[in-house]
């Protein structure tokens, strides 16, 4: 009988409560659509390696097959990387190549990205840990990947959950902020769009350029930059369609398993179940706060200078919190829900694009500025 | 509560979003030269 029941008298009250938070995940992925392909996968794992003596994970001398995953993709960052192929095949930076100038509000709104990184220095975490907790205000789960095992934090497990979880709450957490820093007046300005085509030349020299700026001026970025612009050079040559369609589909979709279940090799009881879980969680909130605050206060800053007929709609800087395409449908649908004859998706797109490459520079900044 | 760290991280807050602003200003003058460049092309 020990040798049968043996492994059930070594559950314990903290195993329980992560199966619970598990099953929350699963619930949240199936249930209310937020974020599926990473939170379905992340909950499972929490269940899998927070059973008692998991063989999934290691232990002692038996290697876990978790911890295989976990050091061949994740320690040495490459499945984030990876997964940046594949998004930049997917963005369509079209919005953004025609008003180049939206690209300032995707940098105006990574404020929350340093802002959380001081206030994580305020309640004692190390610089390393704080700027890995930071840049869950990227919005942006493989460049917070990549920065928080670049500096090796031991909070990467937390860090994920509050990345992946905001990023699935944009439309509850966005709209309440730019409605209090906003006046109605400011939610109706019409923005003139005119559709004018992007050369074929521009768009594929676009990710080459972006690369060749990007590692010169914030080397440590490059890798990240490079990956996603790779993608993107991809689906813009034109003579490979069929590795485009292989980097959105077939490698996201790989990566995209792998990624949400070996992170949850990080979300052990002893490692996930302490004040500072949720003191991250909180940070990570504040952190999406102060992006949208950033992007709306900024827009409405630049706004004094502008004279009347070509103010920017406020609201449209918020979309610079990368978190696409959420961002842009959000602040799209709260302008229609304001004036039903404002259409403001195709600026709030092109924010919403900059935004992702702005979020892309914050990280590299971060592994710029700060000594691992 | 770690009020030395935070006033250090300041440094670093201000350094990091200067970065990303010129960056971004960078990249985005280069686009507006490269779409000069393309449309006077196709002309």
């Amino acid at each position: 009988m020990q040798a049968i029941f043996g492994n059930l008298l070594q559950l314990d009250i903290k195993l329980v409560v992560m199966w619970i938070i598990g099953g929350v995940l699963i619930y949240l992925a199936i249930k209310k659509d937020m974020e599926p392909s990473l939170l379905l996968p992340m909950g499972f794992g929490a269940i899998l390696v927070n059973l008692p003596n998991s063989g999934a994970i290691t232990q002692g001398n038996e290697i876990g097959v978790l911890n295989v995953l976990y050091d061949a993709g994740i320690a040495n960052e490459l499945f984030p990387l990876l997964l940046f192929i594949g998004i930049g095949a997917m963005i369509d930076f079209g919005p953004l190549l025609q008003s180049p100038y939206l690209l300032i509000f995707g940098a105006a709104a990574q404020l929350g990205v340093f802002a959380v990184m001081s206030l994580a220095c305020l309640f004692g975490f190390n610089i390393q840990d704080a700027a890995s907790i930071g840049v869950i205000g990227a919005a942006d789960g493989p460049t917070a990947i990549f920065v928080s095992q670049y500096f090796n934090s031991q909070y990467t497990g937390a860090i994920m959950v509050a990345a992946y979880s905001y990023m699935a709450l944009v439309p509850i957490i966005q709209p309440p902020v730019i409605r209090a820093i906003t006046t109605k007046k400011e939610r109706t300005i019409h923005m003139k769009y005119s559709a004018s085509t992007v050369s074929k030349q521009t768009k594929i020299l676009f990710p080459i350029m972006v690369t060749l700026i990007a590692g010169l001026v914030v080397p440590r970025s490059v890798a990240l930059v490079g990956f996603l612009m790779f993608g993107n050079l991809l689906r813009e040559c034109g003579v490979l369609d069929s590795l485009s369609q292989t980097a959105q589909n077939v490698l996201a979709n790989l990566i995209t398993i792998f990624l949400g279940i070996t992170i949850a090799s990080q979300m052990q009881a002893d490692q996930f179940l302490n004040p500072q879980t949720l003191l991250i969680m909180a940070l990570g909130l504040l952190a999406f706060v102060f992006d949208t605050f950033g992007g709306v206060v900024f827009a409405k800053i630049i706004n004094i200078f502008l004279p009347e007929g070509k103010k920017i709609n406020p609201m449209i800087g918020a979309c610079g919190i990368s978190a696409f395409p959420m961002s842009s449908r959000v602040i799209s649908k709260m302008a229609l829900k304001e004036d039903k004859e404002n259409y403001l998706l195709m600026q709030a797109a092109g924010v919403n694009v900059g935004g992702q490459i702005a979020s892309v520079i914050a990280g590299g900044m971060i592994l710029n500025l700060i000594a691992r | 509560m770690n009020l030395p760290l935070f006033l250090d991280s300041l440094k670093i807050l201000v350094q990091g979003m200067a970065g990303v602003f010129v960056v971004m200003a960078v990249i985005a003058v280069a686009i507006g030269a490269l779409n000069k460049i393309t449309t006077n092309k196709d002309k």
